[in-house]
């Protein structure tokens, strides 16, 4: 392969990851999700003003939201999107969407990187392996998903696996006795990188120094590598980049550190976590107790034990192969249903790569398990699994096997003619799978979920604010059936923050969510309503009330789901 | 490794499988299941008089039982051994645990047979104990040798037809033995005419693989095709034919046609969900271009369905964690196999990828088949269903852990230093995580098991099948509230009923049995009754009738189940004329 060749499929590939994930961004997923839009308006407050919509200034750790706590960098990553595209769906999906085609990037050079063998340290084969990650990443349902609505978790696997990436970069050049003076900045990238991952998504706590410390661990073990001692005297030359380092570390850490015990942090973990779950302690007690406490069962049934059941289940149920290869992660937001996390004929190529990986001889095989396992195990010990979206670190391991055993196999079989045959064969079955996925995603997808991604609210404000121009003194009620209309309310009639922030400390909320604002009320369920007043509900929800309240009332304007059912009613009580 | 050791290993292993099976058989699990007290109940009637509980010959290939159609094997089985014993939950259950222990004897001697030069006799002898041991500690193996189900003699058969056919290549003549003991495992257990065939095929393939290849490179003088005619037809068709045959007398039988759509009715794949509705809901949605049509075809989604069956059953969490989650095919804590062999497998499986290809295809073909009548039905992961597979997977798991020994053994007698190393540590260490693992599995299924599935067991229903009769001395009339249609089998199984009272009544739909009412409902006649009577049913109800009616028993005896509380309930009701 010719240089110009292969340069030239290199922009060809990133294109068509740009293309995969800023296509019709904003209406596919169809619309925003309650979290994305909170993502948002959170972001323009600060914008405008330097303080979140609850009035704290330029939170560090995580924003309060709707009592959630979520982290902050994916926050302040939307605010120079806002400042150039306005305050839209496709704005708060922007910084995802760059951090996808990141992924796509860095998971290819991290792969060209990993599985070059020293027996075969061709420039060919690293052409192949990067180009077919590239390929291979782009497509894959898995990646795709994840970038293309606003999911912190995207940005802070785009961070750590760029932090890796320099990471593997500072072991390559150790392994190979290729370290020189001014490489050691690799390990402040990498140090900067994956650390700062933590302030985006709440499992990279954990993930993130567990990595760190893994690599470590790789530094020390390595075999055939410089001995710590020419890494200290290569630093010792230059002792301003470990100071930095060490600094960087203690910055970065610190405020998570002494924060840990409040509500910031810990809120999170205590919402989701096995170990507050009072079941498994309970199934202890029970047992030991139908035994009179006797030895035996003490042991046999500690809760430790229990405990270590349950994680290892949640931890094998991302590995089943109906999560990954049939049905994929059951929330339709974290996966389209249709197609799993990757394609069928995946399956093949990850028993392929995990059997050339036992076989042949890799001094990165350590770190992949780890890094494995390791993104597995927030996942693990949490609610709801398998959890494709907790678990996404994870993916890029998953997508460097399976593009080694692609890269494997064709180099094999490309000896022949008959082999040749094979390659192309199973490239095509390859398009036909994505050219599936991506067809149930734009004509399936949008019509069969759109109420999973709260579709409808963006009509439904528009016309609200149309009526409080036509009718500026009257009463509007906003049903909350369809979950968060306040944060909605604000974000499409992009609401001057300060506004929200002076009513913050005076209205009544529902976890964190606004129950009135204004001349607005969001309720749940009416006992009396003004005469003269505009209301917003579904169809179901009027009916009741029409029965409930003997209420006169004329329709003003149907709102309708892309399935072409009637989702929202708005209606003038007479 | 001498044959001394060998032989004391080896016993020690099938004693330890005889402890397990036989230790307290037939109390634990606590009582029959409604399958098990049917086949009690009409070997019962075999053993005394040579007919079903029909008035059928005992020489029939499909049994009419309560109306589910049992095969006969495990009826004449059951019939033998309570010939030879007496007729109780012990001896139905015995023909279970003997073939669970000869699994583990055949297991070992299909891997030894499997693995023939092609590995060193010191790691077959290793592969044989290592297979027996896997089986032998097995949950999966242990808790279905202790239940009186058709499908574990069935995978007995099933393994023991495998074996003969493995045999063969050596002797022909087994060829014969090896059908015969398909024909027998497909009459013990139906779905077994599904898998055979194909298995058959695989493993013909497997045995004259190096026949077709030495044919392909021999001299052009002799006529290939001939040859090729002649292995085909003696050793794939005439055999498999002679398989049709010997099943002739099933389907003939005039149960056949109604038992299979029986077993079609239950829920599967099939009907579960509308797939065409949803398949044009689909098409709709897409716009019905021509491609939506294809894609969105119905038999797609039907396929998607039926790889997602497969995969419940090959997720490792159903194999070593969990397993089936119905108390009646197990604890629903232990896995089929004890969790610190999943390390175990992967090794076996991967090694056998590295050096024993051919093998590997042959044993996960085997479980692949298994697995298919098992993936059908809705209810996934079934364990009881899936029980063929348990020899191959045992297969895998042996040979991993046979590598494990091998591996820790190897450095040992390549130093020669010191007995104590890393190696041999790790593995001793493994030994006693497994054995850990066994007891906390040993522990739990004699002790807390027994409780937690005593009502997936119809627990207390003996009891009250015998303190019916004894009351019908004394009562004029006993009135149950149906609580269970089938509770007649052990009214009729526990007491001295013989076979010509049997035959008195009308045993397919049976209402009334002397005095029983089997499924009274008209409580307010009961004000005036002028005889005494006994109420009999759960107790919520009872006390409801009785308050519902005004009716004052003169007597109250509560019924407790296996965890003490009270469950059912007998009101007496003296009334002398």
């Amino acid at each position: 392969m010719s240089k110009r060749i292969y340069y030239s499929l290199i922009v060809f590939l990133i294109f068509l990851a740009i293309f995969i994930r800023f296509y019709r961004l904003a209406s596919l997923p169809p619309s925003l999700y309650w979290e994305e839009v909170a993502l948002g308006y959170d972001a323009y407050s600060i914008l405008k003003t330097a303080h979140d919509h609850h009035n704290h200034y330029l939170p560090l750790l995580a924003f309060e939201s709707f009592g959630d706590w979520k982290p902050s960098l994916y926050f302040y990553s939307i605010i120079p999107s806002i400042v150039l595209f306005g305050l839209n769906e496709f704005a708060v999906r922007v910084p995802a969407a760059i951090a996808g085609v990141l992924i796509v990037i860095f998971t290819a050079k991290i792969a060209a990187l990993i599985f070059i063998n020293n027996s075969r340290k061709s420039f060919n084969y690293q052409q192949k392996i990067t180009l077919l990650t590239l390929f291979i990443t782009a497509t894959t349902p898995w990646a795709v998903i994840f970038s293309r609505a606003a999911w912190e978790v995207n940005l802070a696997t785009a961070l750590l696996i760029m932090g890796l990436y320099f990471a593997l970069k500072f072991l390559y050049l150790n392994l190979n006795q290729e370290l020189k003076l001014f490489k050691t900045r690799f390990l402040l990238i990498a140090c900067l990188l994956i650390l700062i991952s933590m302030y985006a998504y709440h499992s990279n706590r954990l993930t993130a120094p567990l990595l760190l410390v893994i690599f470590l661990v790789q530094l020390f073990f390595q075999k055939k590598t410089y001995s710590l001692l020419k890494i200290w005297q290569l630093f010792k030359k230059n002792i301003l980049i470990l100071v930095l380092i060490l600094f960087q570390i203690f910055l970065l850490t610190i405020p998570l550190l002494i924060n840990l015990q409040k509500t910031e942090i810990k809120q999170r973990f205590q919402e989701t976590s096995i170990f507050y779950d009072l079941k498994i302690i309970e199934e202890s007690n029970h047992r030991i107790a139908a035994e009179n406490c006797s030895l035996l069962a003490k042991i046999f049934y500690h809760r430790y034990l229990l405990f270590f059941r349950e994680i290892t289940t949640n931890f094998f149920e991302h590995f089943s192969l109906n999560f990954l290869f049939i049905s994929g992660d059951l929330n339709p937001r974290h996966s389209i249903q249709d197609t799993a996390l990757f394609y069928y004929s995946d399956f093949f190529l990850l028993l392929i790569a995990i059997f050339l990986l036992i076989k042949k001889k890799n001094p990165f095989k350590f770190i992949l398990i780890a890094w494995l396992i390791i993104a597995i195990l927030p996942a693990s010990i949490s609610y709801a699994h398998p959890h494709a979206l907790r678990s996404l670190a994870a993916m890029p391991v998953f997508v460097l096997l399976i593009s080694f055993a692609l890269t494997e196999i064709i180099i094999f079989f490309s000896k022949n003619k008959k082999g040749s045959f094979l390659i192309i064969l199973f490239f095509f079955i390859r398009m036909i799978e994505i050219l599936l996925f991506f067809y149930s995603a734009i004509n399936i997808y949008p019509k069969k979920y759109a109420q999973e991604w709260q579709y409808g609210y963006q009509e439904l404000i528009t016309e609200v604010n149309k009526l409080v121009n036509d009718y500026p003194d009257n009463q509007i009620y906003i049903s909350r059936e369809a979950g968060r209309p306040a944060m909605y309310y604000w974000f499409y009639s992009e609401t001057d923050p300060r506004l929200v922030q002076l009513e913050d400390k005076y209205v009544k909320k529902d976890q964190g969510e606004f129950l009135d604002f204004k001349n607005i009320i969001f309720f749940d369920q009416l006992t009396e309503i003004k005469s003269q007043s505009i209301l917003a509900a579904s169809p179901q929800t009027i009916q009741s009330l029409q029965s409930g309240l003997n209420i006169q009332f004329e329709t003003i304007k149907i709102i309708k789901n892309p399935n072409q059912e009637n989702i929202w009613e708005i209606i003038l009580i007479k | 490794m001498n044959n001394k050791i060998l032989i004391i290993f080896f016993s020690v292993i099938v004693l330890l499988a005889i402890f397990i099976r036989f230790f307290r058989l037939g109390q634990i699990p606590v009582s029959l299941y409604w399958d098990e007290t049917a086949i009690l109940l009409d070997a019962k009637s075999i053993a005394e008089s040579g007919q079903d509980i029909h008035g059928q010959s005992w020489w029939q290939s499909i049994f009419y039982s309560y109306g589910d159609y049992k095969l006969p094997i495990y009826i004449w089985a059951a019939a033998l051994t309570i010939k030879i014993f007496s007729a109780n939950e012990w001896s139905l259950r015995l023909p279970s645990a003997i073939a669970g222990v000869l699994t583990v004897l055949i297991s070992a001697l299909i891997t030894k047979k499997l693995f023939e030069k092609k590995i060193t006799s010191f790691q077959s002898t290793l592969l044989f104990l290592s297979t027996a041991l896997i089986v032998c500690i097995s949950p999966w193996s242990i808790h279905f040798s202790r239940t009186g189900f058709e499908g574990h003699l069935g995978q007995f058969f099933l393994a023991l037809a495998v074996y003969f056919l493995l045999l063969s290549k050596q002797k022909k003549y087994l060829i014969l033995l090896s059908i015969l003991s398909a024909v027998l495992s497909t009459y013990t257990y139906f779905s077994i005419r599904f898998v055979w065939p194909i298995l058959y095929f695989v493993i013909y393939i497997y045995l004259n693989k190096s026949y077709y290849i030495d044919l392909y490179y021999a001299q052009k003088t002799i006529s290939k095709i001939k040859v090729i005619l002649f292995n085909i037809s003696t050793q794939l068709i005439i055999p498999l034919l002679f398989f049709l045959i010997c099943l002739q007398p099933l389907f003939k039988s005039p149960y056949y046609q109604i038992s299979n759509q029986f077993r079609l009715s239950t829920q599967s794949i099939f009907n579960i969900q509308d797939w065409s509705l949803i398949a044009s809901k689909y098409q709709q949605m897409a716009g019905n271009t021509f491609i939506a049509k294809i894609i969105y075809h119905r038999h797609l989604f039907l396929f998607k369905e039926l790889l997602k069956n497969y995969s419940h059953h090959l997720s490792l969490i159903f194999l070593f964690i969990s397993g089936d989650s119905n108390l009646r095919h197990g604890t629903a804590e232990y896995g089929l196999f004890l969790f610190p062999l999943i390390l175990v497998f992967l090794v076996g499986l991967f090694q056998l990828a590295k050096h024993h290809r051919l093998e590997l295809i042959v044993l996960i073909s085997w479980i692949i088949l298994a697995l298919f009548p098992a993936s059908i039905p809705e209810e996934t992961p079934h364990a009881l269903r899936s029980l063929n597979a348990l020899v191959p997977y045992s297969i895998i798991i042996g040979y991993g852990l046979m590598v494990m020994i091998d591996y820790s053994l190897n450095d040992l007698s390549v130093r020669g230093k010191s007995p104590i190393n890393f190696r041999l540590m790790l593995m001793l260490f493994f030994f006693l995580l497994m054995s850990f693992s066994c007891c906390q599995f040993l522990h739990h299924y004699f002790i807390h098991y027994p409780s937690d599935s005593a009502a997936v067991w119809q627990d207390p229903y003996k009891i009250i099948a015998q303190k019916i009769y004894q009351k019908q001395n004394t009562y004029n009339q006993i009135l149950i509230k149906n609580f269970d249609n089938r509770f007649y089998l052990w009214l009729l199984t526990f007491n001295s009923y013989t076979h010509q009272d049997l035959l008195k009544y009308d045993l397919k739909i049976v209402k009334k049995i002397d005095k029983i009412d089997l499924d009274f409902y008209n409580f307010t006649s009961l004000m005036n009754n002028s005889y005494s009577f006994v109420l009999v049913g759960k107790k919520d109800t009872i006390e409801k009738i009785l308050n519902d009616n005004n009716l004052i028993a003169n007597e109250l005896e509560y019924i407790k189940n296996y965890n003490f509380e009270d469950e059912y309930l007998f009101a007496y009701f003296k009334n002398e004329s």
